[in-house]
């Protein structure tokens, strides 16, 4: 068990729903690392639910720490409010080309969990489309100035589309990257047009519709990305503990997806590590089902103590490395078992993007992808011999 | 100021609340100005109507304070906010 640490405690107790005056006043009470405070809850996003928590006059903060920390929410603020008028642009202008799209993440899931777009932290946005209206958004978004890292031409090659999963535009005078995104969880692409209703609600921000997911669809796809990344920041573990106190789920569905995309261990790693931190109420029935896998319960301890000596330590731009995530992805992988060499095997054999980008092959020739992988392996086989 | 003039505001002004202030953000220029609690009742009383007298009115029985000192305050914040083109002051009556 780790030691008691001043700066984790105070953030994770800043993070939770329930206002505790007593513990926030004694863990203030000697209290001087302001900067490495700040620090780490703006690296884990989460700085805005910080000052909205320690701002209360029942707790005892210098007048010039608070004001400061005022200061640096104000500026996410505004970071945020310019964010969500090019949101708002954005889906106004694809719904001028009859473009169906949905927001993830970013303005809509602040509205949504908290009624107001400067409670998370965010510095991108993310789009679902249609993988059909890809290219037409693609060019939409180019004659507004932003810029793809790669020709247009591979939003149509069918390998690209299979094997990538996110589109990135940006705009260099906004600084503003967009993603768009065609594929539900990294891998099912949806029928957007079809169900767009169906899987959609909608949020209004500054007065314009917004759609995003149904929280069902919303809770599963933030377990997975929290998990696919190793739930390496705060905010992220945040997002689904607000997600189930604040909306209604309905757990039966979202069960029979996660179900049936397979992707049991990552959605159920969510819900044990939002209940680990902030003890978030969840049906007896799904903290049943989170006792039956056993490797979350080992993932979240790596989890919980990666996430405590990234806070403690302050380490700058310090992420977990590539090997460890996939790692952890192959254990939280609902068809990993460890006796089957046939997993890892395909799990070494795969086309990365990086691959896609070396050549745009033709479809009817996509097959010769599988080149790179090969040479990686036997490159990989040379250097362990010798 | 001629408080007879007619005044229209900004199409792309966002307003955020934070705490007791508000951020006004002009979408095209994405230029912030910042309300204080004053400012905001200001702002929420120009919103409801389209001339000077009709909100200096309604602000004159909000507010306790002299009809001269909330005209000096009053024509500080439409200058601002005029510079600011949050607003824009129609030129006939």
């Amino acid at each position: 068990m780790k030691p008691p640490n001043l700066i984790y405690d105070l953030l994770i107790e800043c993070c939770k729903v329930t206002f505790d005056e007593k513990k926030l006043n004694i863990l203030l009470s000697s209290f001087e690392n302001w900067d490495n405070l700040f620090y780490s809850a703006n690296k884990h996003g989460i700085l805005p639910l910080v000052y909205k928590k320690l701002k209360n006059e029942k707790l005892s903060i210098p007048e010039e720490v608070l004001q400061n920390l005022k200061n640096l929410y104000i500026l996410i603020a505004k970071q945020n409010m310019t964010i969500s008028a090019d949101l708002t642009k954005t889906i106004k202008l694809f719904k001028e080309n009859n473009i169906n799209a949905i927001a993830l993440k970013g303005p809509t899931l602040s509205q949504l969990n908290y009624n107001d777009i400067t409670l998370r932290q965010y510095g991108d946005l993310d789009i679902l489309v249609d993988k059909s209206s890809l290219y037409d958004a693609a060019k939409l978004l180019m004659n507004k100035n932003y810029k793809m890292n790669y020709p247009i031409e591979y939003t149509k090659n069918t390998k690209h589309l299979l094997l990538r999963k996110d589109l990135q535009l940006k705009n260099y005078d906004k600084n503003l990257l967009i993603e768009l995104h065609w594929k539900f969880l990294d891998n099912i692409v949806l029928d957007i047009n079809h169900d767009f209703f169906n899987l959609t609600q909608a949020i209004s921000i500054n007065n314009e519709v917004i759609n995003t997911f149904k929280n069902e669809n919303l809770l599963l796809y933030l377990c997975i990305h929290g998990s696919k990344h190793f739930w390496e920041r705060l905010e992220w573990i945040v997002d689904v503990d607000r997600l189930i106190r604040n909306n209604k789920i309905d757990w039966r569905s979202v069960q029979e997806q996660a179900n049936s995309s397979q992707v049991n261990r990552m959605f159920y790693m969510g819900l044990l590590i939002i209940r680990s931190l902030f003890n978030t109420p969840l049906p007896e029935s799904i903290q049943n089902e989170i006792t039956k896998y056993k490797v979350i319960h080992i993932v979240n301890k790596d989890i919980l103590e990666y996430l405590y000596d990234d806070i403690i330590h302050t380490k700058e731009n310090a992420h977990l490395p590539q090997s460890a995530i996939n790692k952890i992805n192959m254990l939280l992988n609902d068809n990993y078992n460890d006796k089957t060499m046939k997993f890892k095997m395909a799990y070494n054999f795969r086309i990365n993007q990086t691959d896609l980008f070396k050549i745009n092959l033709p479809n009817y020739l996509s097959s010769l992808y599988y080149i790179f992988p090969l040479v990686r392996l036997i490159k990989k086989a040379f250097k362990r011999l010798q | 100021m001629d408080l007879q003039k007619s005044y229209s505001i900004s199409s792309s002004i966002i307003l955020q609340t934070i705490d007791d202030e508000s951020l006004l953000m002009d979408e095209d220029t994405q230029h912030f100005y910042e309300l204080n609690s004053s400012g905001v009742s200001f702002w929420n009383i120009l919103k409801k109507y389209n001339k000077l007298s009709d909100s200096f009115n309604e602000i004159l029985e909000y507010f306790d304070v002299s009809k001269e000192q909330l005209e000096n305050d009053f024509n500080i914040f439409i200058s601002n906010l005029e510079d600011q083109g949050i607003i824009k002051i129609n030129e006939t009556t």
